[in-house]
């Protein structure tokens, strides 16, 4: 008896061991680092250095009640919201493609779909610069016919269409995997009994997927709003986003204590995305795996 | 061969060149970046106004861009082996713990998935700072662990939890060992899920501009953030040129992969 007994506990500490290394790395390298932005929005706004003593929410007044840091919230979240849209939009027909195909082309698909996100984000955003830009083809061609050549670059719908470009492959997996999961054999049964293809997509599909289009939407909004190289280049003087700002404030400005209460800010408003998003899943009693 | 209503809507012939029309539209920027690179004119152009290698000669001659080369790879080697170690472990842990999976831990480990790369690059950067610690290349390196292990551990750990336990308790009764039990059996069996953990810590590393521009310092700063801040400041073509580059060896290592460890398998 006492063996067994002997045999889990031992067990067990063997599994905690395990667990020391990434606990060590993430505790020293995330936690206290995190805890340290909190700490230090706290304080009162200046230079950069170990925070200066007294505590105020001075910092997240000024960045929730001035104007001007309010509209840059307002077009990061005009963005993501574009984004988000944009990205469901185009991506659901192609996701409904993936989801019938299997084997070599399905994996062929996949690594289409995967690989503009492998070369990297700075050299996707500076391929968007270039086609956007003066002198690619849009805006000769559009130049062309208008007389004046319009300013695609450096506007909020260049920022749009390249985030679009990166996070469509993210909402398409994610649909893909709820589309997954329904049954073929009910959609060979509404066929069988006479309803028509847009009957069979409005009726069985676009509900059931509806899982999918949460979960991916959620994931490509966070994205989206948190996003830093693909509005920085595409977005130009006029169009800043909130994590801009925070690299401003950091990095140029060194207002530590600032760029931390947006920091802190942006986190919460990711954070409310998440608990609006469990909420909408727990609502339709949908036991899913957040992926 | 007529399909029927179900059917059409994923095999049928709209839904197909649609899907493929947007699949194109998707790898347009790659050729539009690797041709804009050999144009003549000052700026980047596509189509290019006149053809010329220039832009390649002048990149050659670009010694930050080569050495920020160097210290990418570095990186990406790094992190591969450090994610691979802090999160199989990890991975082993949240396995074999009950409720592991779900629990704070779980939580904690996979937490920068959810949390922007600026708030982890300022984080990092502060704390360095109030350390007294001067960043540079194990400061980066830390920066790149913290981002890329989660990815090991979800990787990991799907195919820790997906594997065959029969095949384990086979090996016990045949009469094998704790030890040998665990590297001849349940490690072969996660061998997909961590290779493919290695293969995205490398890629997460070699991509990342956010946490590397945070904690970049004169002599250690990674390829896409010496790319960015060279746009950021200009607008010629040399950037054309460095993506092409990039675009090409990233190409070549899809191929690569998929010849010898056949990463395609791992997209079921």
């Amino acid at each position: 008896m006492s063996v067994v007994i002997d045999e889990t506990r031992g067990r067990r500490r063997r599994a905690g061991l395990l667990a020391m290394p990434a606990l060590l790395v993430f505790g020293v390298f995330l936690v206290a680092p995190m805890a340290n932005v909190f700490v230090v929005s706290l304080a009162p706004a200046g230079a950069p250095g170990p925070a200066t003593p007294g505590l105020t929410l001075a910092n997240y007044a000024r960045f929730l009640t001035d104007p001007f840091y309010l509209r840059i919230l307002l077009v990061t979240l005009r963005i993501s919201v574009g984004v988000t849209l944009a990205c469901l939009v185009l991506g659901f027909p192609l996701a409904l493609y993936l989801s019938g195909q299997r084997g070599a082309r399905r994996r062929l698909l996949m690594v289409a779909l995967i690989s503009p996100l492998l070369v990297g984000v700075v050299v996707r955003s500076y391929a968007w610069t270039v086609i956007l830009g003066p002198n690619g083809l849009p805006a000769r061609v559009l130049g062309s016919v208008l007389g004046n050549p319009p300013q695609i670059l450096h506007t909020e719908l260049a920022v749009i269409i390249g985030m679009t470009h990166v996070f469509l492959a993210y909402m398409v997996m994610c649909l893909d995997s709820a589309l997954q999961n329904i049954d073929p054999a009910v959609l060979r049964a509404a066929a069988n009994l006479g309803a028509g293809s847009l009957q069979i997509l409005a009726r069985i599909v676009l509900p059931l997927a509806v899982p999918g289009v949460l979960s991916g939407s959620l994931l490509v909004f966070t994205l989206s709003a948190s996003a830093f190289v693909t509005p920085a280049m595409l977005g130009g003087a006029w169009t800043k986003v909130a994590s801009y700002l925070i690299y401003q404030q950091t990095l140029v400005v060194m207002d530590w204590p600032f760029a931390g209460a947006i920091a802190v800010s942006l986190l919460a408003m990711t954070m409310l995305a998440v608990a609006v998003y469990l909420r909408a899943m727990k609502r339709g009693r949908l036991a899913i795996v957040v992926q | 061969m007529r399909l029927s209503s179900s059917e059409r809507l994923t095999d049928g012939w709209l839904v197909r060149a649609y899907a493929w029309g947007l699949i194109a539209f998707l790898l347009l920027p790659m050729l539009v970046v690797v041709g804009s690179s050999f144009t003549a004119s000052e700026f980047p152009a596509f189509p290019p106004l006149g053809w010329t290698t220039r832009w390649y000669e002048e990149l050659a001659r670009r010694e930050e861009f080569i050495h920020s080369f160097g210290i990418s790879v570095i990186l990406a080697l790094g992190t591969a082996v450090g994610s691979l170690v802090l999160g199989v472990t990890a991975a082993l842990f949240l396995d074999r713990t009950p409720g592991g999976a779900t629990g704070v831990m779980s939580a904690l480990f996979l937490s920068p998935l959810m949390l922007p790369r600026v708030v982890i690059g300022l984080a990092l950067l502060q704390f360095f700072v109030r350390l007294r610690v001067s960043t540079g290349l194990a400061a980066m390196l830390i920066g790149h662990l913290v981002i890329a292990t989660p990815y090991v551990i979800r990787l990991a750990l799907a195919s820790l939890t997906g594997r065959d336990r029969d095949v384990e308790r086979a090996a016990v009764n045949l009469g094998a060992s704790a030890t040998q039990v665990f590297f001849r059996v349940t490690l072969p069996l996660a061998a997909p899920g961590i290779i493919a953990g290695g293969v995205f810590a490398m890629i997460v590393s070699l991509d990342d501009a956010v946490v590397s521009l945070f904690l970049a310092s004169p002599r250690i700063t990674t390829l896409p953030v010496r790319i960015f801040s060279y746009v950021e400041q200009g607008s010629d073509a040399l950037p054309s040129a460095v993506s092409a580059v990039v675009i090409v060896i990233t190409a070549g290592l899809i191929v690569v992969l998929e010849r010898t460890v056949g990463v395609l398998r791992l997209f079921r």
